[in-house]
């Protein structure tokens, strides 16, 4: 009696720790007007894009976006303020590897003198002319529960103030189907003088820890000052976490576009990759939120679910996904969303500079590099 | 008692060796004939190289069939899911009755067909009478149903 008791005591307390709280999203309907430009990224005669990887720098009162252009395989950097390539260097003058191993998974630049390159087990400080430093990351024998790389949405940041780097992070001794997973921190920071690891209190959804969404659970996170905001793709709240003091805060961040909650994956479909990526189509999926330091309002994008079969007897996929922009204050309260319908513009490579939100314009091959920028009118 | 539990034996042997019914048959017709013009009145090979698909169409598949189609008097039509000049260069040498053919504007989504492997097919007519993904462990089996 007393030992079922005692189970009872315990699976209540698991369910309590697994208590998932969506917080509300405060919504104060603004009439924000907004104005659409295009721009073209001026490449010269000739010259195509191919990048995964980017950064963004403001400095004296311009914008710099350093791109690793896959094609040539170049480092370029090019004034956004004057449309103009200020540098161009073949990669391989700095760093070394080929495409497929140890390729770069993130850049960041934090300035002319301080640019830096992840890979899986390198990060290199390089400035326009020369590598400056390097230091090892992961242990190579695979030895270590934690790893640290930019899985996609999550790309490095340095943090001056403290010296250091900070850089998602994975269990790579769980799989991914086990609450175990979801269990680990999912940001830490490297101190680049003295090479020690702290993991940020900042961990997943607890709706993680409840069911399995499959290949719906990415992390997002972009900075504001000492702030590291989180978003998980099938979780409508917003996670900041504050370096200073180490708080966490929670806001509601949902789409009134949202009509549905995303469903879990049976975990006996964990292996099948075709249903995992159906279930990523057709599920909601919040993306990065961007904080606009010139205009002080945060940018979300939300990715609308969607049927995988329609009326007409066709498929869907993921670029066939709805995109919509939330628009929110400083304090997160949800001022305006825009439904920009199909096949638009692509989140990944959008990004705030001065002039306004740089939305990416979907686009076939190796052309140009074409956006909408976005500015709110004050 | 003994009887009936050898004739459920033997009947799940039975089910097993079966092949398992390609689930968008009906799509796979319709994308054929609609796309690409494929008449489907006679027996052939159908290859879909998902080469627009991260992780599918590798070096072990591609060179899978260009051994393995190569001379076969057998229709063979190969299908790439997006315009790789790479591959188009290399599965053009093949001799024999094959036709390559590129889906330039990734149509095959639309049909419900993009898969992260690739895939091949055994058609009579306009049914299918084989169909696996074309993996490491499948490839002896295609063998067997490609002459």
């Amino acid at each position: 009696m007393l030992i079922i008791a005692y189970i009872l005591v315990i699976s209540g307390c698991r369910q309590q720790l697994n208590l998932y709280n969506e917080v509300p999203t405060i919504s104060s309907p603004e009439k924000l007007e907004y104005t659409i430009k295009p721009f073209q990224l001026d490449a010269g005669i000739n010259d195509t894009f191919k990048f995964k990887w980017y950064s963004i720098l403001h400095k004296n009162d311009e914008d710099f976006i350093f791109i690793h252009n896959l094609v040539k395989d170049r480092f370029q950097i090019y004034n956004l303020s004057s449309n103009t390539k200020i540098y161009e260097q073949p990669r391989l003058n700095y760093i070394a590897g080929s495409e497929n191993f140890d390729e770069i998974n993130s850049v960041y630049f934090h300035d002319f003198d301080s640019i830096f390159i992840a890979q899986e087990y390198l990060i290199t400080l390089m400035d326009t002319s020369k590598v400056l430093s390097s230091i090892s990351i992961n242990d190579p024998t695979g030895k270590s529960k934690l790893h640290y790389r930019n899985y996609d949405h999550a790309p490095i940041y340095y943090d001056p103030i403290d010296t250091s780097i900070q850089i998602e992070t994975k269990c790579i001794k769980c799989y991914q189907h086990s609450k175990k997973f979801y269990e680990n921190p999912v940001e830490s920071a490297i101190n680049l003088n003295d090479l020690s690891v702290s993991n940020f209190p900042i961990f997943y959804s607890k709706l993680y820890l409840n069911n399995y969404y499959g290949f719906n659970n990415h992390v997002h996170r972009s900075i504001k000052e000492r702030t590291s905001i989180y978003s998980f793709s099938m979780d409508s709240n917003i996670y900041v976490f504050n370096k200073n003091d180490s708080s966490i805060n929670i806001f509601g961040g949902k789409s009134q576009y949202q009509n549905s909650s995303v469903q879990p994956l049976l975990k006996k479909n964990k292996y099948s990759t075709d249903l995992k990526f159906e279930h990523l189509t057709t599920n909601p999926y919040y993306n990065k939120v961007i904080f606009d330091k010139f205009r002080g309002y945060y940018y979300r994008f939300f990715s609308k679910e969607i049927p995988l079969k329609n009326s007409d007897g066709t498929y869907n996929s993921w670029g066939d996904k709805e995109l919509v922009l939330m628009i929110f204050d400083t304090e997160f309260n949800l001022l305006k969303e825009i439904n920009f319908g199909q096949h638009k513009y692509n989140p990944y490579r959008s990004f705030v500079a001065k002039e306004g939100l740089f939305l990416f314009i979907v686009g076939k091959g190796n052309e140009a590099l074409k956006f909408n920028i976005l500015t709110l009118k004050e | 008692m003994k009887l009936l539990s050898y004739s459920s034996l033997i009947f799940i042997l039975l089910l097993s060796s079966c092949a398992q019914k390609f689930e968008r048959q009906k799509e796979l017709i319709n994308y054929l004939t609609n796309v690409h013009q494929v008449e489907l009145n006679n027996s052939k090979n159908i290859i879909i190289l998902q080469s627009g698909f991260c992780g599918a169409c590798t070096d072990a598949v591609v060179n899978f069939v260009l051994d393995n189609f190569n001379d076969l008097d057998k229709e063979t039509i190969i299908i790439l899911t997006s315009d790789r000049k790479d591959l188009v260069k290399k599965l053009q040498t093949l001799g024999g009755n094959v036709k390559l053919l590129v889906d330039n504007n990734s149509r095959i989504a639309k049909y419900g067909l993009r898969y992260s492997s690739d895939m091949f097919f055994r058609m009579d007519g306009s049914s299918i009478s084989y169909w696996t993904f074309i993996k490491e462990e499948k490839l002896k089996s295609i063998r067997k149903h490609i002459k």
